[in-house]
Parts: C-alpha cells; sequence; structure tokens
C-alpha cells in the first residue's frame, strides 16, 4: 500500500482516539517517573506495556502509531536523547505489542484462537504465551540498542534483560487483562444494587489490608502477604475477572510503593531484593487470581447454560404435556417428572421413584409387549425403545400411554446404566384409530359386498379399487386390474366386448354417463337361480350385458368411480317381452284380420251358399283360436301373480281325468285320438284336476301339433314304487308319445323358456307358453317333467307326479 | 284391362281372404304359399301387383322376396304390397328400405284394400297409356 493509501485507511474516529492514546501515554509515563520509579530499571510493573498490548487487542495493530508517538514523546518530554528514544520506542516500546497481538491473532490453544473476552483459562494462557515472548523480544532489542547507544554497558546485559522481561511481563499480565475486561464487558453486578454494598466493602477491606501489609499502616499489625489471596478468592468467587484484577491492581500499586520506598513486608531487604520479591509475589497473585476467575466464570457459565438447555427440554417436555423418566439401570431407581405422576392422576408426593411403581401399573395384558420391546433395545438389537401400553390411573381407570426411551450411558463393562424416556398420552389418539379402523371395516364390507361391481380411480388415472362383484361379472382378475392404467383397462374391456360390440371408453363419452355394453368373451361362471332358488353355475360363454354409471368425484384423489350393474338378465327379459309381444301380437293379428276380413266382406255383398259357410264356419274357428291364446296368457299370468294361490289341491284319482281326456281330446281338424294304453292300479294323488287336465291337454295339443295325421299319438301311465329307509318314495309317471317332427338338442335345451317357439312361422301356431303352463302346473305338484325328442323322429314327454306319504 | 295379381302368405285362410276381398275386381289371381314359389311366379308370369306377406318360412321371407324384385331391373315395375301383423315403426322402415310401394298392417279392411289395388291399376293404366302415346309419336 502508497503511504499515502495507508495514512487515508484511518478514519478521522481512528485518530481522534490515536490522539487520545498517546496523549494518554505521555501522561502515563510523566508519572510513572515522577512518583513512582526512580528509574526505569527499578519497574517490577511496567504498566506501558500492558496498555500498549490492550490498545492493539481492542483496536487493531494499526494503531501502533499512537504508541510509537505517545511513548517517544514521552521519553523526550523526560529529556531523554533523541535518537536512542526514538529507536528504543520504536523496535522495543512500539515492537512488542505489535509482536504479541499479531502471536494472539494466530496461536491457538486446544483449538480455539484468543478471544479478548477472556472468557476462558485458555485464553489467558495463550495471553500468557504471547506476553513472554513478546517481552522476551523487547527486552532483548532495547537492551542491544541501548548498549549501542552507550548508556547501557554490556556486562549488565542478562541483568538489564530479565529486568527488563519481568517488568513488561507482569505489566501486560497485570494491565491487559484489566483493559480488556473493562473495555469489553460491563460486569453484572456493576448494575445491581446488593452488590454495591459488598464491592465497596470489598474494595475498601482490600486497600485497608493493603496498607497495613505494604505501607505499614498499624505498625505492620499483621505480616501475611498471603491473607491477600483471600481478597483474591472473594473476588474471584463474587466479582469475576473484572473485581479480581481491580483489586490486583490496587495491590500491585501497594506492594510496589511499599518495595521501592522500603515499607511494609516487601521493604525488609535491599532495593533490588525488595523489588523482585514483589515481583514473584505479584505475579503469582495474578496469575491465581486471573486463572481462578476465569475458571470459575467458564464454570458457571457452563452451569448458566446447562441450567438454561435444562430449562428449555424441561419445559419443552412439560410444555408438550409429556411425562419423563429416568431409569438407572443399576439401582433401579427412576425419577418420574412431576408431569409423569399427574398424567396417572398421582399428586408429586404419592408416587415414590422406583422401578415397582411403574411396572405395577402396567396393564397385563400388554406387560409382555412391553418386556420384550425393553429388552430388545437393552440388547442392542433396536437403537430406541417404544411401545403403546395401558396404564393404570389411580381411579383405576386405565389409558394409552406412547412409551418411549433410550439408553445414554453405560458402565465401564459394556451395560446399559442410564436410561432417560418420555410418556405421551395417546388415550384420545387410540379411540380414534379404533373408531377409524371400524368405519373402514365397516365401508369396506359394504364397497366388497356390494352386488354392482365398483371401480374407482385415482387422480393418476390408476386403478385404485377394484371390488369383488366387479371380477365376478367380468371374469377379469383382481391382480390385473389394481393399479393399471384407465387407458389398459379400457383396452381389457374391449377385449372382453370383442370384435361385434363397443366398449365405450370414458374419455369418448360425456360425463356423467350410463351406457350399456355387451360382454361377449366373458367366461366367468355365472349363478343362476333356478325358481326354486337353487344356484347352479353355468360355465358357458356367454352375452353378459352391463350398465355402467361413470361418476367424476370432485376429489383431490380420487378422479371418478364407475359402477358396473350386471342386466343381462334385465335385458333378456325385456327382449323376451318384446319377442313375445311381437309374436302374441302376430299370433293374434292373424285370425283377426280373417274374422274382421270375413265379416266385411259379407257386409257388403253376398256369395254364394258355399263360400258363404265356409267363410262363417272360419270366422267362428278364429275366434275359437283367440280364445285359446288368450286363455293361456291370462293362465300364465295368474300363475306367475299368485303362486300358489291359483291351486286348489285335492286328494283323489287321476285314472278318471287319464281316461276322460283320452276319449274326448282331439285337435280341430284332426281326426286322431290319443290312444290309452291300459292303466294299471294307481294310488291317490293330491292334485289340482282342472289344473292337471290343463297340463295333460297342452302335452296332447303339442303331440298332435307336431305330428302328421299318419301318426300315432299315444299315452301312457306308470307306477314307480319305490322306498327309502325313511319313507315311500313312488311316484306316478304319465307318459305321451308322439312320432312327429321333433326337436333337435338346442329347441329341447330350451323347450321350457318362456315365449320360446322351436318353429315361430305360421305353421304351428301357438305362444312359447304351453310347455311353460305344463312345467309350473307340475312344478307345483312337485313333480316333474321329462322330454325326451329326436329330430325327425317324434317326442317323448312324461309328467312325473310324487304319491303321497299317508 | 285384366290386371295379374299374386298373394303371397303362408296361411291358406288368409289367402282365401284376400281372394274373396280381391273378387269385386276384375283380376287374374294366383297364390303362392313361400317366398321361392313366389318368386318363380312374379319371374313366369309377370304379374302387376304382389301382395306380399313378411313372415314366411322357407329360405325366403317377405322382406327378401320383395328386395330381391326390386334390385332386378326386368321385374322391378312389379308393385309390391307388404301385408304384415307388425306394425312396429322399424319393421315399416325395414319394408321402405327393402323397397316396398305400399304397407298394410293386419288386420285391414277388405274396402282399403280395394281401394288401395285400385289406385295402383289407374296408375298403372295411365302410365301405360301415355308410354303407347310417346311410342306412337
Amino acid at each position: 500500500m502508497k503511504p499515502i493509501e495507508y495514512l487515508r485507511s484511518y478514519s478521522r474516529a481512528d485518530l481522534m482516539r490515536m490522539l487520545g492514546i498517546a496523549l494518554f501515554f505521555i501522561l502515563l509515563t510523566k508519572v510513572i517517573f515522577t512518583y513512582i520509579y526512580t528509574s526505569a530499571e527499578a519497574a517490577v510493573v511496567w504498566v506501558p506495556s500492558g496498555v500498549s498490548l490492550g490498545v492493539l487487542l481492542l483496536y487493531g495493530k494499526r494503531y501502533w502509531p499512537a504508541i510509537f508517538i505517545g511513548i517517544l514523546a514521552g521519553y523526550l518530554l523526560l529529556d531523554r536523547p533523541l535518537l536512542p528514544s526514538v529507536s528504543v520506542a520504536l523496535f522495543s516500546n512500539t515492537l512488542e505489542p505489535v509482536i504479541g497481538a499479531w502471536l494472539l491473532s494466530i496461536v491457538q490453544y486446544r483449538g480455539r484462537l484468543f478471544n479478548a473476552t477472556l472468557s476462558d483459562p485458555a485464553d489467558l494462557i495463550t495471553l500468557s504465551v504471547a506476553a513472554v515472548i513478546s517481552c522476551c523480544v523487547a527486552s532483548i532489542s532495547g537492551c542491544v540498542l541501548l548498549n549501542i547507544f552507550g548508556i547501557y554497558q554490556w556486562g549488565h546485559f542478562v541483568v538489564d534483560m530479565l529486568h527488563w522481561w519481568m517488568g513488561n511481563l507482569l505489566g501486560i499480565l497485570l494491565i491487559t487483562p484489566l483493559i480488556l475486561t473493562w473495555c469489553k464487558l460491563t460486569p453484572a453486578w456493576l448494575s445491581t444494587p446488593k452488590y454495591k454494598i459488598e464491592i465497596l466493602s470489598y474494595l475498601a477491606l482490600a486497600f485497608i489490608s493493603g496498607q497495613i501489609l505494604f505501607l505499614g499502616w498499624m505498625n505492620n499489625f499483621f505480616g501475611d502477604s498471603y491473607w491477600m489471596f483471600v481478597f483474591v478468592c472473594w473476588g474471584a468467587l463474587r466479582f469475576g475477572l473484572h473485581g479480581t484484577m481491580l483489586v490486583i491492581s490496587m495491590i500491585a500499586v501497594q506492594s510496589m510503593i511499599g518495595a521501592s520506598h522500603g515499607i511494609g513486608i516487601f521493604g525488609n531487604n535491599n532495593a533490588a531484593a525488595n523489588l523482585i520479591n514483589t515481583w514473584f509475589y505479584l505475579i503469582t497473585l495474578s496469575l491465581v487470581g486471573m486463572l481462578l476467575s476465569t475458571v470459575i466464570q467458564k464454570r458457571r457459565q457452563s452451569e448458566e447454560q446447562l441450567a438454561e438447555h435444562e430449562m428449555r427440554w424441561k419445559y419443552a417436555l412439560e410444555g408438550a404435556g409429556d411425562g419423563v423418566w429416568d431409569w438407572n439401570l443399576q439401582t433401579n431407581e427412576v425419577i418420574f417428572s412431576k408431569n409423569w405422576k399427574a398424567m396417572l392422576g398421582y399428586a408429586e408426593h404419592e408416587m415414590s421413584n422406583s422401578l415397582p411403581e411403574w411396572e405395577c401399573r402396567v396393564h397385563p395384558a400388554d406387560k409382555d409387549s412391553v418386556l420384550a420391546d425393553m429388552q430388545a433395545h437393552l440388547d442392542g438389537k433396536r437403537s430406541t425403545y417404544a411401545n403403546e401400553h395401558r396404564m393404570q390411573c389411580k381411579d383405576g381407570s386405565w389409558k394409552w400411554i406412547l412409551d418411549r426411551g433410550m439408553v445414554f450411558s453405560q458402565t465401564p463393562e459394556g451395560k446399559p446404566l442410564r436410561m432417560v424416556g418420555t410418556h405421551t398420552d395417546i388415550t384420545r389418539h387410540k379411540q380414534l384409530e379404533r373408531a377409524l379402523k371400524q368405519s373402514e371395516e365397516d365401508l369396506y364390507t359394504l364397497f366388497a359386498q356390494s352386488p354392482d361391481g365398483i371401480i374407482v380411480i385415482d387422480e393418476t388415472s390408476a386403478i385404485l379399487h377394484v371390488n369383488e362383484a366387479f371380477c365376478q361379472i367380468t371374469g377379469v382378475g383382481y391382480d390385473s386390474l389394481i393399479s393399471i392404467q384407465e387407458e389398459k383397462f379400457d383396452s381389457i374391456m374391449q377385449e372382453l366386448c370383442g370384435e361385434n360390440s363397443t366398449y365405450p371408453a370414458t374419455a369418448h363419452v360425456p360425463h356423467p354417463s350410463v351406457v350399456s355394453f355387451v360382454l361377449q368373451n366373458s367366461t366367468q361362471p355365472r349363478r343362476r337361480t333356478t325358481d326354486r332358488g337353487e344356484q347352479i353355475e353355468i360355465f358357458i360363454p356367454e352375452h353378459r350385458v352391463l350398465l355402467r354409471s361413470l361418476i367424476e368425484l370432485d376429489q383431490p384423489r380420487l378422479s371418478r368411480v364407475m359402477y358396473f350393474r350386471d342386466i343381462t338378465a334385465e335385458t333378456l327379459i325385456d327382449r323376451m317381452k318384446s319377442e313375445f309381444l311381437s309374436t302374441a301380437a302376430h299370433e293374434l293379428r292373424t285370425p283377426m284380420s280373417i274374422i274382421l276380413g270375413y265379416a266385411e266382406l259379407l257386409k257388403l255383398r253376398s256369395f254364394d251358399q258355399n263360400t258363404e259357410t265356409r267363410m262363417v264356419d272360419s270366422i267362428h274357428d278364429q275366434s275359437q283360436s283367440i280364445v285359446i291364446l288368450l286363455n293361456e296368457l291370462l293362465d300364465l299370468a295368474r300363475i306367475e301373480a299368485n303362486a300358489g294361490k291359483a291351486f286348489n289341491m285335492v286328494k283323489e284319482q287321476i285314472a278318471p281325468i287319464i281316461e276322460t281326456l283320452a276319449e274326448t281330446f282331439m285337435l280341430a281338424d284332426d281326426t286322431r285320438k290319443v290312444k290309452l294304453l291300459p292303466l294299471p292300479k294307481l294310488p291317490e294323488l293330491m292334485i289340482d284336476k282342472e289344473k292337471i287336465s290343463q297340463a295333460l291337454k297342452n302335452c296332447l295339443s303339442n303331440a298332435f301339433k307336431f305330428s302328421d295325421e299318419t301318426s300315432e299319438v299315444s299315452m301312457e301311465v306308470v307306477l314307480n314304487q319305490t322306498a327309502d329307509k325313511i319313507k315311500d318314495k313312488s311316484e306316478v309317471a304319465i307318459t305321451i308319445r308322439d312320432h312327429g317332427i321333433g326337436m333337435t338338442p338346442q329347441q329341447l335345451a330350451r323347450i321350457f323358456e318362456k315365449f320360446y317357439r322351436a318353429n315361430p312361422t305360421g305353421k304351428y301356431p301357438g305362444t312359447g307358453l304351453g310347455m311353460t303352463l305344463i312345467k309350473e302346473i307340475i312344478e307345483h305338484h312337485h313333480g316333474r317333467v321329462i322330454i325326451e325328442s329326436e329330430y325327425g323322429k317324434g317326442t317323448t314327454m312324461t309328467l312325473i307326479l310324487p304319491v303321497p306319504n299317508t | 284391362m285384366t290386371h295379374k295379381l299374386l298373394v303371397v302368405d303362408d296361411n291358406a285362410e288368409v289367402r282365401n281372404l284376400l281372394r274373396l276381398t280381391l273378387s269385386f275386381g276384375d283380376y287374374s289371381i294366383r297364390e303362392a304359399s313361400n317366398g321361392v314359389d313366389a318368386l318363380n311366379i312374379i319371374r313366369e308370369w309377370r304379374p302387376d301387383i304382389v301382395l306380399l306377406d313378411i313372415m314366411m318360412p322357407g329360405e325366403k321371407d317377405g322382406l327378401q322376396v320383395c328386395r330381391e324384385v326390386k334390385q332386378d331391373e326386368y321385374i322391378n315395375d312389379t308393385f309390391i304390397a307388404m301385408l304384415t301383423a307388425r306394425g312396429q315403426k322399424q319393421d315399416m322402415q325395414e319394408g321402405n328400405d327393402a323397397g316396398a310401394d305400399a304397407y298394410l298392417i293386419k288386420p285391414f279392411s277388405p274396402m282399403e284394400l280395394n281401394k288401395m289395388v285400385k289406385r295402383f291399376t289407374l296408375v298403372k293404366e295411365s302410365v301405360m297409356a301415355s308410354f303407347s302415346r310417346n311410342c306412337h309419336d
């Protein structure tokens, strides 16, 4: 840096301060030499050393010009020669604090740099070391310079150097801490009133003792210099560095005055000896005092910090409502915090601090798990201990407690020694947990048991929930559906729909929407309930119609839900109904058009006799057809509506019914009669005569209708007597055989279906209800119907009725 | 001019009814009981009008017959009236799509049938008349 710039780096404030310091030095030098010492060599405490180091430590090494100028001015005012003054002032008096400050900025003790607040004993040690070295340097250079200038003699070099070093060292040790502490920190006791009295009496007593000891008051009343250590200790304990240094400075002044004037306990020997004695005394006193006060201060600080920490944690825990326990595993003593006891309803004094107090209150059902978890932690298997269990309160009730803890100290052998932990009251939490779980279970049950398939999609367009009904209805497995993306789901469904129908993908359908589509490739076994309430499984691929409702959910986690309802049955019924309606309509319309047509024609004109007769006959026949049709319809409707009530069951003989039927039954335009084989002896049966006639008539009607006039229709009745151990299981079987067109296996499978007509053209008129009626009637009689048929050969129908037990 | 009429229905009574109904006019009437026969007669005999039932057994039902006739340019001037018991809108649409010229739902009034047939014969006569006039010019 250029000189100009260097000068400019000092601010106005700096320059003012430096001026003040320089003036102070001038004054100090004057005072020392006028009142205290006769010569520099006799200086036991070289105050300027302490001040100069203090200044540099407070304001920085760049304040050195102030020191140089001040000391030089001081020398000059004492009429010292110019050149020696300048060189000594520069290379000794200024160099010393500069070196000292520099050393303190780089030396570390136990990883700590020097802290000018002197808060740690380590600071004193670094200060002492720096002082020793810098004083050494200063004394050597000073003595050398003075020898060169002829003021000192080379013969006295070592002694002079030693004196110099001793004086400077003590100066630093006494004054620098004094300056640093008083300039850096305000003592706590300065502002507290009760301290003021103490400090005053302290200083007063010290002063008086000093006067007695060092300056001959009261004629050396007591002559032990060690008494001052009392004051040092008192200061260290009560007033810290501030007080201690103050008193030590005072003692230093008193003892030095005494020593140099030959009075007091340090005044007994010759001057040199006195000063040496005083020096050693003061060094000891100050080192002890400073160390003691810093150590005590540091200790106090640590204690305060610790207390603060403890307070913090204590308030944190207690404030949060938790209890704290501290367990000594060797003595089994446990310290329970106030909150711990309060949590269980006890006041502090109502529970002692021992392990059994805790152990006896743990719920017996939870004890095993608690001990297991505890042992796992103690054995080192788990890094912490945590367990939720019930504890008994004072009033006998139970609370759920979350117990957590950790071993934090071990015996020298490595066994756990001390463990500390907390108690948190989670009763409410547990209640909520249980309620939630229950609610969840309830809802899940409803979800799982729903007859509709449900698919829930989350905000990432992945499937979140699938219920069992969906898998049942579609035959797709749960694992292949969960968590897949919506697009994949669409493609799976499309595959099920096959090529001929479209699965309406959600993207193309407005929301909310209800769409139906056909699953053609579903192979899921379907349970069909027979009319008797049985459930049978059908393993054939079949059409399935599903109704999908899609609802957009306005939720952060769920984006939409789809409900799939199996409406196959309804659709089938609808289809059957419309088929029936169109068929029935057709069946009614044809006879109607003939009746209407002929009737209108007859109104319009007359025809020849034969034609007219024929027309009227036709009208008559067709009307009858309509009547039969209507009756069938009504019968079926009635049976369906009034299951059971329509039947009038009476125990009677069936033989007469059969015989009459065989006699009288004939189909219109058909000359044949049924051939009845001889009847065996038959027991009485529980029958509704009218309905059984109806059923037999329908059988005969079909037999005649589907065979031509050349073939024979026969009827046979057989009694099958069987019995098992418990009861008689005899049956009566009525068999009607024809040699007509027969049925294919496919037609036979559907024969009993409502409105099913194997031959839907007009050739064989009918509603498709005939067989259905037979089945309904026979089933109500607790019997069954067996049909065998071969296409092109003929059909055999057997109606079986049970014989009632007597 | 005697018009030729074909009556197609699988029910003999219905055929008889139609024959009697049409006895008011001077028509030459033939009958068929299924689609295959009907087509043969149409091609051979060339009736002017066909009364056609939709629901018939066999290979071809009424709609199929109608389609074939209308798609064959030699015979598509044949007037076809569908007679049927099915009166739903979609059935009428089907009939229309197949090319039927008229649609009657059973039961129908014989007078209505007569009127319809008469109307058509008049149309045909005037068409024939204008045709022959044009030929002469």
